[in-house]
C-alpha cells in the first residue's frame, strides 16, 4: 500500500464496505483482522512509516491512526449490530405457541353445600356465635320429646322419620344439638349448628338426606324484635341489601311465637328460614329457667340457600357428585 | 284444608278480593298454598283456597273456623246460620253409655227418611268443589257439617244397630270391618263405639261396615261426639287410615260444638230428606270435659319478650277478639281461652297471639350486638379442606346410608345399623366407613369419562364402640383413582400409587404440625400388602386412620380397572399443635454421600433410615431415597435401596475424614443385619 492520503482513504472505504457486509460474526472477525490484525493493513502501514521523511511521517501517521480508530469503530458497531441480529433471530426461532395448554395438575373444588355453610357461618361467627355439632343417630327424646313434640302428636307428622332397628332414629333436624348444648353449657349462649339431617322423603324437591343450619341465642334481653333484626341483617348479608323480607306466623312445637321468613323471589314470596322464641317448656327441659333467660332460635336449609345463590334447580344434583357439577364451584 | 270462598258467606259478609283474602290468611299464620277461580252455581264469583294448616290451628280446620279468623282480622261480625228448633216426634230409641275418654256424646235418631234422592243441591256442589266424593244424601250431609263446622259426625243405620250403644275401649281379640271394607284387629287402647253385637265404629276415625247407611236406609242414628285428642292420636296412623274425622279429633275439636253440629245436620237432613226426629240425647261426663284454665299474662313482660310496646287497650281487644274471656285486668291480665283454641294453654301462647294479631311485620327489627368471645383455635379442618382442593381433590357429599350388598365387599361390619323404614334396600344400612360411598362416586364419574379422580368427603360413620355402644365418628376420607396426570402434548400420563396418597396424608398433618407413623395392616376391602394404619408420632399406639389400595378381588367384582387408593382419618385428631420449638440449623456447607444396600424384600426402608440416623447423632443428617430396585442384577428375594445422605454440623464444616467415619459406622452397624452394602 502506498503511504499517501488517497490510499488511506481507499483503505478506509474498503474496510467499511467489507466490515459492513460481513454476515456472520466469524466473517466479521476474519475481515477486521485484514485491517486491524497484527499483520493487518494498518499495522503494516504504521510499521513502514519510518521509510517516510519526517514531515510526511507525521502527517501520514495522523491519517493512519485516525483511519485505525475509524475502522475500529466500524468494527465494534458492526459486531454489536450483528450480535443483536443473531440474538433476535434466535429469539424468533424460540418463540412459543403460548396458546398450548399449560402443563398442570388441575385443582379440585369444595362442595357447594360446604361453601354455603361456611358463608352462612361466617356471618354468625362475627357476632360471637360458636359452632356446635352432635350425633346424627339420635334418641326420640332429643329429637322430639325435649323439643316439646310428644309422641303421637300431629306435629310429628311434619317429620317423616327414619327409624333404626334398635329404636333410635336419624335426626330429622339439627335442633337436638341445641338441646345438648343447653344441657352442657350455661347461658348466655350463642351457637350455630350446621349438619346433616334425614327425612323419609324422596322426589324432585326432597332428598332423604339434606342439611340444616340452626342457631340459638340465650341471653337476657333476647327478644322477638332482636330475632327479627338478626334475621334481616343476615338475609341482607347473604342476598344483598335490597332483598325484600317478610315474617309470617307459623308453628314449630319448640318455639313460640314461631315465624317463617319469606323473601321476594321472582314474582312471589319464597320461604327461606324458620325462627321463633324458644318455647318455655323446651328451656325448662334443659334446666333453664324461662323467667330468667329468654332465647330465640332460627334455622335454614343450606341446599335451598345454595340453589338460590348459584341458580341450581334440582336438589338431587348436590348428592350425585358428578364432576361436571362439582368442578363448577 | 280446602274451601271455596262462597261457603264463608254462611258466617260472614266480607267484601275483599280473593288475593287480598289469601294475603290476610297467610299473614295470620294460615298459609295459603294456592288459590284459583272456579265456576259455581252458588253466587257468582267463587274461589278455591288451599291452606297449609299447622297442627296447632285445629280450630281453623273448617269453613266456620276460617270465617271466624277472617272476622277477627277484618273486624266484622261473625254469625252462625239460623237453626230451626224442631220438636221431637218420638222418644229415644236406645240408651247411650259413655266413658270419661269420650266425655261428650250427642246422639239423635231420625226416621222415615228418603235417602234415595239424588238431587244435586248446594251441599253436593260444595263437597264436590272441595274434592269430597258424594256417597248418599245422609253421608253427604254429615260430611258437609264436618267441613263446615269441623265437628265430625257419623250416621249409623238405625235398623242395623242391635240394642243400646256404648263408647268403650276395645277388648282383646275384637275385630271390626270398617267402611273401607278392611278388617282390622283392635288393640285395647282403641276407643270404639259398640252395640250389643260388638264394635260398630273406630271412635273418631271411621265407622263400621255392618251398621253403615246406604240408599235403602230409612232411619238413622246420628253421632256428634267429643273424643279426647290423646285417645285418638296415633291410632289412625297405626292402622294407616287417616280420615277427615281423625285429623280433626287429633288436633282437638271444639268441645262446645257437638249440639250445634247435630242440630244443623238434622235441620239439613229434614230439609232435604223429610222424615221425623227423635230428641237430642246428650251424654256428658262433666268432670272429664277439658278444663278451661285461667291464664295470666303480664303485659310488661310480654312487651319485653317481644320487643314491642303493645298498650293495655290493644292487648285486651286482641285477646277478647279471638274469644278469650277477661277474668281480671289488674297488672296481670287473667283470661280464659275459647273452647276451640286447644293451642292456648299458657301465658306464652297468649303472648304469641298478641304478636300474631299485631302483625309480625309491625314489630320493629332490632340488631343483635356482637359479643367478643374467647375463640377456640381455628378449625384446622377448614385449612385441610383447602389443601386438598388445591391438590386437585373435589369434595363430595354422599348419603350416610349405603347398600348392604356393596358393604359386604367393602366394609368391616361388626354390627349393622339398619334402617327399619329405608327409602330403598340400596340405602338401608348406616355406613361403617366412607369407602363404599367414595368407590361409588369414583365409579359414577369414571363411567362418565373422567380420567383423574381425586375426591374427599367429611362425614359421620357408624360403628360398634368398645362397650358395644353406637360409636358415631366424624371422619375425613379421600380416594384417588385413574391416573395422576393426564397425557398431554408435553407430558406423559402418570399412574397413581400408594405413595402419592401417603404423601398427601403426611402433608395434611404437616399443616397442623404433626408427624405420622404408618404400620402395615390388613383392612377389609383393601389390598393386604398395600395397606397401612396411620398413627400420630406423638401417640403411636392409637390408630387414627388407614390408607391402602382397593383389593384386586373387590375391584374385579365391581368391574374397576384402575388402581383405586383410599384413606380415612378421624377428624378429632386434627388438632393443631401450635407449639413450635425452633431448632438451630447448620450454617456451614453440607457434605453429600450416596449409599446403596441390598436387603431382604420384606425389609422396610424405615429400618435402614433409623440405623443411619442412629449412626450420625453428632451431626445433622437428611436422607432421601433415590432408588429402589428389584431385578436381574439382584439376588431373588432381595431388593436394593439407594440413599442420598446430606450431613452437616452446627459447629463447622465437616471434613472428609469426619464424613468417612460416619459412613464406616453405618456400614459396620449394618453388618449385624443381613444387609449388604452395594458397591
Amino acid at each position: 500500500m502506498n503511504l499517501d492520503s488517497s490510499s488511506i482513504s481507499k483503505l478506509l472505504g474498503d474496510a467499511r464496505s467489507l466490515l459492513t457486509s460481513s454476515e456472520t460474526l466469524d466473517a466479521l472477525e476474519k475481515n477486521q483482522k485484514l485491517f486491524l490484525g497484527k499483520k493487518g493493513a494498518l499495522n503494516t502501514a504504521l510499521k513502514s512509516l519510518s521509510s517516510l521523511d519526517k514531515e510526511d511521517r507525521k502527517e501520514i501517521g495522523i491519517l493512519l491512526n485516525k483511519a485505525k480508530k475509524d475502522i475500529q469503530e466500524i468494527y465494534i458497531f458492526n459486531k454489536e449490530s450483528l450480535t443483536q441480529k443473531i440474538l433476535e433471530s434466535k429469539l424468533q426461532e424460540e418463540s412459543l405457541d403460548i396458546s398450548l395448554p399449560g402443563g398442570y395438575r388441575d385443582i379440585g373444588s369444595e362442595h357447594p353445600i360446604t361453601l354455603t355453610i361456611d358463608r352462612i357461618s361466617s356471618f354468625f361467627l362475627a357476632l360471637g356465635f360458636e359452632i356446635e355439632s352432635g350425633p346424627e343417630i339420635e334418641s326420640d327424646y332429643y329429637n322430639f320429646e325435649a323439643l316439646n313434640v310428644p309422641s303421637d302428636h300431629p306435629a310429628k307428622d311434619m317429620h317423616d322419620t327414619f327409624y333404626l332397628n334398635d329404636g333410635s332414629l336419624l335426626r330429622t333436624h339439627t335442633s337436638p344439638v341445641q338441646i345438648r348444648a343447653m344441657e352442657k353449657k350455661d347461658p348466655p349462649l350463642r351457637i350455630i349448628c350446621p349438619g346433616r339431617v334425614y327425612r323419609k322423603d324422596s322426589d324432585i324437591t326432597h332428598t332423604p338426606m339434606f342439611h340444616q343450619i340452626e342457631g340459638l341465642v340465650i341471653e337476657k334481653g333476647a327478644s322477638f324484635a332482636i330475632l327479627k333484626g338478626l334475621i334481616k341483617d343476615f338475609l341482607e348479608d347473604y342476598f344483598g341489601p335490597d332483598v325484600d323480607i317478610r315474617f309470617r306466623p307459623s308453628y314449630f312445637p319448640f318455639t313460640e311465637p314461631s315465624a317463617e321468613v319469606d323473601i321476594k323471589w321472582k314474582s312471589g314470596w319464597l320461604e327461606v328460614m324458620g325462627c321463633g322464641m324458644v318455647h318455655p317448656r323446651v328451656l325448662r327441659n334443659c334446666g333453664i329457667n324461662p323467667n330468667h333467660h329468654t332465647a330465640f332460635a332460627f334455622g335454614m336449609g343450606p341446599e335451598r340457600m345454595a340453589m338460590l345463590k348459584y341458580g341450581i334447580d334440582d336438589l338431587r344434583t348436590f348428592f350425585d357428585n358428578d364432576f361436571r357439577f362439582l368442578k363448577q364451584f | 284444608m280446602q274451601f271455596n270462598t262462597n261457603w264463608l258467606n254462611e258466617f260472614i259478609t266480607l267484601n275483599i278480593s280473593a288475593s287480598e283474602m289469601c294475603d290476610q290468611l297467610t299473614m295470620a299464620g294460615l298459609e295459603v298454598d294456592e288459590y284459583k277461580q272456579i265456576k259455581s252455581q252458588d253466587r257468582g264469583e267463587d274461589y278455591i283456597i288451599k291452606l297449609d294448616l299447622t297442627p296447632n290451628r285445629g280450630d281453623c280446620f273448617s269453613v266456620r273456623g276460617i270465617a271466624r279468623e277472617l272476622s277477627i282480622i277484618n273486624n266484622i261480625k261473625f254469625n252462625d246460620p239460623l237453626i230451626e228448633n224442631i220438636k221431637p216426634s218420638f222418644k229415644p230409641v236406645r240408651k247411650i253409655n259413655v266413658i270419661s275418654e269420650a266425655p261428650i256424646y250427642v246422639g239423635r235418631s231420625l226416621k222415615e227418611l228418603n235417602n234415595t234422592k239424588n238431587s244435586k243441591g248446594i251441599i253436593q256442589e260444595r263437597l264436590e268443589l272441595n274434592g269430597v266424593r258424594l256417597i248418599d244424601p245422609i253421608v253427604d250431609i254429615t260430611n258437609y257439617i264436618l267441613f263446615e263446622t269441623g265437628q265430625p259426625l257419623h250416621a249409623f243405620d238405625e235398623e242395623k244397630l242391635v240394642g243400646d250403644i256404648a263408647v268403650r275401649f276395645a277388648r282383646n281379640g275384637e275385630k271390626i270391618v270398617l267402611l273401607d271394607e278392611h278388617e282390622i284387629a283392635l288393640s285395647k287402647d282403641c276407643l270404639i263405639i259398640a252395640d250389643q253385637e260388638g264394635p260398630i265404629a273406630l271412635a273418631g276415625i271411621m265407622g263400621g261396615l255392618r251398621t253403615c247407611v246406604d240408599s235403602t236406609t230409612t232411619s238413622c242414628f246420628l253421632e256428634s261426639a267429643f273424643f279426647k285428642p290423646e285417645f285418638i292420636r296415633g291410632r289412625a296412623r297405626r292402622y294407616g287410615i287417616q280420615t277427615d274425622a281423625s285429623m280433626r279429633f287429633e288436633r282437638g275439636v271444639d268441645f262446645r260444638l257437638q249440639q250445634y253440629a247435630i242440630e244443623r245436620a238434622s235441620n239439613l237432613i229434614q230439609m232435604n230428606l223429610g222424615g221425623t226426629l227423635g230428641p237430642i240425647q246428650k251424654e256428658i261426663k262433666t268432670t272429664s270435659i277439658p278444663k278451661v284454665k285461667n291464664i295470666s299474662i303480664n303485659l310488661e313482660e310480654a312487651n319485653n319478650f317481644l320487643g314491642t310496646n303493645i298498650s293495655k287497650r290493644e292487648a285486651k281487644k286482641s285477646l277478647t277478639d279471638i274469644g278469650c274471656k277477661l277474668i281480671s285486668d289488674s297488672k296481670n291480665f287473667k283470661l280464659t281461652p275459647p273452647s276451640w283454641r286447644f293451642d292456648l294453654e299458657i301465658s306464652a301462647d297468649l303472648v304469641e297471639e298478641l304478636a300474631r294479631l299485631k302483625g309480625f311485620d309491625k314489630i320493629s327489627n332490632q340488631s343483635l350486638m356482637p359479643i367478643s368471645v374467647h375463640k377456640k383455635a381455628n378449625n384446622p379442618l377448614k385449612d385441610i379442606r383447602k389443601y386438598l382442593v388445591y391438590k386437585g381433590f373435589s369434595e363430595v357429599i354422599t348419603y350416610s346410608f349405603i347398600d348392604p350388598k356393596k358393604a359386604v365387599l367393602l366394609e368391616e361390619i361388626k354390627k349393622k345399623y339398619v334402617l327399619e323404614n329405608p327409602i330403598s334396600e340400596t340405602m338401608s344400612i348406616m355406613r361403617p366407613s366412607l369407602l363404599t360411598n367414595l368407590v361409588d362416586t369414583f365409579l359414577f364419574n369414571r363411567n362418565r369419562g373422567q380420567e383423574i379422580i381425586r375426591i374427599f368427603e367429611v362425614g359421620s360413620v357408624f360403628n360398634k364402640g368398645l362397650k358395644n355402644q353406637l360409636n358415631q365418628q366424624n371422619v375425613l376420607g379421600g380416594l384417588i383413582g385413574g391416573t395422576l396426570r393426564k397425557m398431554q402434548w408435553n407430558q406423559d400420563c402418570i399412574e397413581i400409587d400408594f405413595f402419592e396418597l401417603k404423601g398427601e396424608v403426611e402433608n395434611i398433618f404437616k399443616i397442623i404440625n404433626q408427624e405420622l407413623i404408618f404400620k402395615k395392616q390388613k383392612i377389609v376391602g383393601l389390598h393386604p400388602g398395600k395397606t397401612a394404619s396411620i398413627h400420630l408420632k406423638s401417640k403411636p399406639s392409637k390408630r387414627i386412620g388407614y390408607l391402602g389400595h382397593l383389593s384386586p378381588q373387590v375391584s374385579s367384582k365391581l368391574n374397576i380397572k384402575d388402581e383405586v387408593i383410599f384413606f380415612q382419618i378421624e377428624t378429632k385428631y386434627f388438632s393443631h399443635d401450635l407449639n413450635i420449638n425452633y431448632k438451630d440449623f447448620a450454617k456451614y456447607p453440607v457434605s453429600q454421600r450416596d449409599l446403596s444396600f441390598v436387603v431382604d424384600k420384606e425389609t422396610e426402608s424405615e429400618e435402614l433410615l433409623e440405623l443411619m440416623k442412629d449412626c450420625s447423632l453428632k451431626y445433622n443428617i437428611e436422607i432421601s431415597i433415590f432408588d429402589v430396585y428389584e431385578g436381574t442384577s439382584i439376588e431373588a428375594g432381595k431388593k436394593s435401596i439407594s440413599f442420598a445422605l446430606t450431613l452437616s454440623s452446627n459447629k463447622g464444616t465437616l471434613n472428609d475424614a469426619e464424613v468417612d467415619k460416619v459412613i464406616e459406622k453405618i456400614i459396620k452397624s449394618s453388618e449385624t443385619k443381613t444387609w449388604q452394602i452395594r458397591k
